[in-house]
C-alpha cells in the first residue's frame, strides 16, 4: 500500500494512490483543520479551512481533496494559511448569527472551536444581520438557519447514509439555504424519517435536538459510554454521554462503519426518552388494587412458595424479552429449563422466530447459514423486499435499502400485501395477500429465474428479469411472513434460485424484531406457542420495558393467576398484570453480549450504575433454587454460539421441494 | 406561455410527463436540461409535477428543488398574462428605478421574480431596455412606458388591469 512518499510539514509519509493530502496528514498525527469535511462522508472542499501550500503550486489546495502525489512538499502551518483561515472564520461569524452567547450549542460548535484555535479576537467586516427563518416545525428537530455556515455535512449524510435525501440547498448567493423536499418546513416533510442523523453532524447549533440541548454539553458530560442500542437485530453500536448520573445524549458511534454511525428513530428518542420514565426501584406485592413495598426476602418466598406448587403440576410459565441479553437468557434459561425442568419457556416474539426457525430449516440442514448481514445491503445490485416494512422493523436496513436504490442504482422489487414502503423508488411492486397469493408468486418469480414460463404480468416479467441479471441479490423478509413458515422458505428457495451467495451466508435479511433475537433461539424460545394455549397458575415475565407487549402476551397475563413482573420501569399495562413486581436495571444500567443480525457479537456496556434496591438475576435465580431446595445447574443451551453458523458456502445451497418440508 | 394554477391531476402528469421522463430514463447528469424541458411542457416548475417526475426517475425531489432555485431562469409559479419588466440598468437606476420597484411590490403584493394572485402581472427586474433616454423604463407585456414615477408605474398597471374583459 506504500506507494508514494511525500513531506508534511518536514514529516516523510507514506501514502497509497488515491489517499486525499488529509488522509496522509491524520494518519501521521499532522493536524489540519477541517469545517465541512467529515469522516464517512464525500469531501466537497467547501469551507476552504483545509487548504495548505503545496511547493510549487502557486494556489492553495485543500487537504481533504486533494489526492496525495508522489514527492509532494507540503506546508500546513504557514503565517499565510494562517491568515487565510482566519479571515473564512471572521467572513463565516459576519455572515449569520454566529453569536454564541445566545446558542444551545456554545461549548460543542466545531466553528467556535476553530475561531477560539485561530485567535480570532475580532470580525474584520459589518455584520450583515440578515434575519432567516427558524425552523421549529418537526417536534425533535429544530432547524435554525441563521446559524447556518452551508458546510453541507447534513445534506450529505441524510443522502448518503440515511438515504432520505430529504434535505438539500435552495437558491444562491447570500439566500442559499438548506431546505426539506420541495422547500417544505422540515415538519411537513413526507421523506424525512426523523432520525437525526442531521443534528448528530451539525457542527454548529443550526440543526439541534430539542431532547438534548441544555442537558448538557458533550464537552462537559462526566463519561462518554460506548455500548448498542437493544431495540431491534441490527444492534447499532452507540456512544451515551453521561452527566450527573443520567444519560444526556445518545449519538451512533462509528462513520467508518456501513451504517456511518448513524441511529434511527427507535434508538435515537427511544433511547434517551426512557431515562425519564418511572422506574420501579424495590420489590412489590399487590394488595387488592394497588401495591405495597417489599423486602426481597419476602417477595422471593411469596414467589418460591407459588412457582413450587405450579410448577409441579405443570402450570408455570416463564416469558422472557428478547431484548435481554445473552447472560440473563442463559441464567434466566439454567433456572427454568435446566435447574426447575419447565418447558414452558418463551420469548415476547416467540411465534414470529418459530415461524423463521421453521422456514430456515431445510437450509440450515444442508449446513448453510440461512442470512446475511444487514450491511449486505449496501454490496447488493438488486434488493427484494418481501412482506417487510424494514423502517418499522429495522430502520438502519431501510436506510441500506434506500442509499444502495437511489445512490448504487440497484434494482428494487417490493411483494407485500400491503402498501409499499418504499414508494417511488421501487422498479416493480407486486400485491399479493399472504399466504396464498404470496406463495403464487414467489413460486412462479423462482421459476421464471431458473428459466421457466415468463410471467405475463408486466411486474413479475420485469422481477423476473431483474433477478436473472443481478449478481448479488438480497431479499429482505419481513416478520409478517414468519407467521407462514413455507412462504420463508419459499423466499429462501427464491434467493438460493437467484444466487444470492454472500461470504457469510445466503443473502436474506430477516426482520427480527427484537435486539437478542438470535440469542433467545438456542437460550428461550420453546417448542410450541404454549402461551397462547395453557392457563397457567404461574407466569414469570422479564421485561425490558423498551417494547410494547403483544396481545397475546398480555392475554396470556390475564389468564394466569400469579403473575410475576421483572422489569426496570413502570410499563402499563404490564405492571397492572402483576401480583408481584420486581425492579430490574434498564437497558442503561446493564452489561452483557448481543447476538446481532450483523454476524457479530456486541457487547452492552453499563452506561451508568444502577439505581434503587436491585439484585443481579443470577442472584435473584440462585436464591430461588435455594428457596425451592435446588441448586441452580449450569446453562445446557450457549445463547449465540452455534446459532447457524456457516458448515457449507452458502454457494452450495440448493433449493427445497415445499412439500418434502411438510 | 400562460396557464392557471390549478391543481394537477394524476392523468394530466402523467399524459404530459410520461413521454418526457422515458426520454430521461436511466440517464445521469440531467437535472438542467429536465428541468428546462419540463418548464417548456407546463410553462413553469411545478412542484406536483417535481415530484412525479422525482419518483419516476427516482431522482430526491429536495436535489431537483435546490437546483430549480439556483437558476434565475426556471420559475416556480407560471407566469402571469403580462410580464412587468422594470429596468434596472444605470440610467434608470439613477432616475429612481428602485423606488418604483418598491412601490410595484407593495402595490401588486409581490416580491421580483413572482406572480400576482389574479395571474395578471409577473414582476421582473431587468438589466437595459435600451431605451434610456426615456429613463426609468418598464415594459408590461411588449409595450414601454418611460420617465416613470412609482406613481405613474402603478397607474399604467391599473389601465392593464381595467381594461381585462370580466
Amino acid at each position: 500500500m506504500s506507494d508514494i512518499t511525500l513531506v508534511i510539514d518536514g514529516v516523510e509519509c507514506r501514502a497509497a494512490k488515491g489517499d486525499t493530502i488529509l488522509q496522509v496528514a491524520r494518519r501521521n498525527d499532522i493536524y489540519i483543520p477541517t469545517l465541512c469535511w467529515m469522516e464517512g462522508l464525500t469531501p466537497i472542499g467547501s469551507c476552504r479551512m483545509c487548504v495548505v501550500e503545496v511547493e510549487g503550486n502557486p494556489k492553495l489546495l485543500t487537504a481533504c481533496t486533494t489526492p496525495a502525489e508522489n514527492g509532494m512538499k507540503i506546508h500546513t502551518k504557514t503565517e499565510k494559511l494562517k491568515q487565510y483561515r482566519l479571515q473564512i472564520l471572521e467572513l463565516l461569524f459576519a455572515g449569520r448569527n454566529h453569536f454564541c452567547m445566545f446558542c444551545s450549542q456554545t461549548g460543542d460548535c466545531e466553528l467556535q472551536r476553530l475561531a477560539i484555535e485561530h485567535g480570532m479576537d475580532k470580525v474584520r467586516y459589518p455584520f450583515l444581520y440578515e434575519p432567516f427563518h427558524n425552523d421549529a416545525t418537526d417536534p425533535n428537530i429544530q432547524l435554525d438557519h441563521n446559524r447556518c455556515i452551508l458546510c453541507l455535512r447534513c445534506i450529505r449524510v441524510c443522502a448518503e447514509k440515511v438515504g432520505a435525501h430529504t434535505l438539500d440547498l435552495e437558491k444562491r448567493g447570500w439566500g442559499t439555504n438548506i431546505t426539506a423536499d420541495l422547500g417544505k418546513m422540515l415538519g411537513e416533510s413526507d421523506t424525512c424519517v426523523s432520525c437525526g442523523a442531521c443534528a448528530q453532524v451539525c457542527p454548529t447549533g443550526t440543526i439541534t435536538l430539542r431532547d438534548f440541548v441544555y442537558r448538557g454539553r458533550r464537552n462537559d458530560c462526566d463519561d462518554q459510554v460506548e455500548s448498542i442500542c437493544p431495540l431491534c437485530s441490527l444492534g447499532c453500536r452507540i456512544k451515551a454521554y453521561v452527566r450527573t448520573g443520567s444519560v444526556a445524549r445518545v449519538e451512533g458511534l462509528s462513520a467508518n462503519s456501513p451504517d456511518g454511525g448513524q441511529l434511527c428513530h427507535k434508538g435515537r428518542w427511544g433511547l434517551p426518552k426512557s431515562t425519564e420514565r418511572d422506574r420501579l426501584t424495590a420489590p412489590m406485592i399487590r394488595t387488592g388494587s394497588s401495591f405495597r413495598e417489599a423486602s426481597w426476602e419476602e417477595a422471593l418466598n411469596l414467589i418460591a412458595s407459588k412457582l413450587g406448587s405450579a410448577s409441579k403440576a405443570g402450570r408455570a410459565g416463564a416469558l422472557l424479552s428478547e431484548l435481554s441479553t445473552d447472560e440473563e437468557l442463559s441464567v434466566v434459561s439454567s433456572f427454568f429449563r435446566d435447574t426447575m425442568k419447565m418447558d414452558k419457556v418463551d420469548g415476547f416474539f416467540g411465534n414470529m422466530l418459530r415461524g423463521f426457525v421453521k422456514g430456515f430449516q431445510p437450509f440450515a440442514d444442508q449446513g448453510i447459514r440461512p442470512f446475511t448481514g444487514a450491511h449486505n445491503i449496501l454490496e447488493s445490485d438488486a434488493i427484494v423486499v418481501i412482506g417487510a416494512n424494514p423502517q418499522e422493523e429495522a430502520p438502519v436496513a431501510a436506510s441500506y435499502i434506500r442509499v444502495s436504490t437511489i445512490i448504487e442504482r440497484a434494482k428494487l422489487i417490493n411483494l407485500s400485501a400491503g402498501k409499499n414502503p418504499f414508494d417511488g423508488i421501487t422498479d416493480a411492486d407486486i400485491r399479493a395477500a399472504l399466504p396464498g397469493e404470496m406463495e403464487k408468486v414467489l413460486v412462479s418469480l423462482r421459476e421464471a429465474v431458473e428459466g421457466g414460463p415468463e410471467p405475463k404480468e408486466p411486474a413479475m416479467a420485469e422481477s423476473a428479469r431483474v433477478l436473472r441479471e443481478a449478481k448479488k441479490p438480497v431479499f429482505v423478509i419481513g416478520s409478517s411472513l414468519a407467521e407462514h413458515p413455507s412462504l420463508v422458505t419459499e423466499a429462501l428457495n427464491l434467493a438460493v434460485a437467484s444466487k444470492a451467495f454472500f461470504d457469510d451466508g445466503l443473502g436474506v435479511v430477516p426482520m427480527l424484531r427484537g435486539g437478542n433475537c438470535l440469542g433467545a433461539l438456542n437460550t428461550v424460545i420453546g417448542e410450541s406457542d404454549w402461551l397462547s394455549e395453557s392457563e397457567l397458575d404461574f407466569l414469570y415475565v422479564l421485561s425490558t420495558g423498551m417494547v410494547d407487549e403483544d396481545k397475546r402476551s398480555l392475554e396470556a397475563m390475564t389468564r394466569a393467576r400469579f403473575v410475576v413482573v421483572h422489569t426496570p420501569f413502570m410499563v402499563h399495562p404490564l405492571v397492572n398484570m402483576a401480583d408481584v413486581l420486581l425492579p430490574a436495571p434498564a437497558w442503561f444500567e446493564r452489561s452483557g453480549h448481543y447476538c446481532t443480525l450483523e454476524g457479530e457479537r456486541r457487547r452492552m456496556n453499563m452506561i451508568v450504575p444502577p439505581k434503587g434496591n436491585l439484585k443481579g438475576l443470577s442472584v435473584i435465580m440462585d436464591e430461588l433454587a435455594g428457596k425451592l431446595g435446588l441448586e441452580l445447574q449450569p446453562a445446557s443451551a450457549a445463547p449465540c454460539e452455534n446459532v447457524y453458523e456457516a458448515k457449507s458456502p452458502s454457494t452450495s445451497a440448493r433449493t427445497v421441494s415445499l412439500k418434502e418440508v411438510r | 406561455m400562460t396557464m392557471s394554477a390549478a391543481t394537477l391531476t394524476r392523468s394530466d402528469l402523467e399524459t404530459r410527463l410520461l413521454p418526457l421522463a422515458d426520454r430521461y430514463r436511466g440517464r445521469k447528469g440531467i437535472t438542467i436540461p429536465l428541468l428546462a424541458d419540463m418548464q417548456r411542457e407546463m410553462g413553469y416548475i411545478d412542484p406536483e409535477a417535481v415530484d412525479f417526475i422525482a419518483k419516476e426517475l427516482d431522482i430526491p425531489a429536495a436535489e431537483m428543488f435546490g437546483v430549480a432555485t439556483f437558476y434565475a431562469m426556471f420559475r416556480l409559479q407560471p407566469e402571469g398574462k403580462y410580464v412587468v419588466r422594470l429596468c434596472r440598468g444605470t440610467a434608470c437606476h439613477v432616475q429612481g428605478s428602485a423606488r418604483i420597484g418598491e412601490q410595484l411590490q407593495r402595490h401588486l403584493g409581490v416580491q421580483e421574480g413572482e406572480t400576482t394572485k389574479d395571474g395578471l402581472f409577473t414582476l421582473q427586474y431587468v438589466a437595459c431596455l435600451g431605451c434610456c433616454s426615456l429613463a426609468p423604463v418598464m415594459m408590461v407585456g411588449e409595450e414601454v412606458h418611460g420617465r416613470l414615477t412609482p406613481e405613474k408605474a402603478v397607474d399604467v398597471l391599473e389601465a392593464v388591469r381595467a381594461s381585462q374583459p370580466e
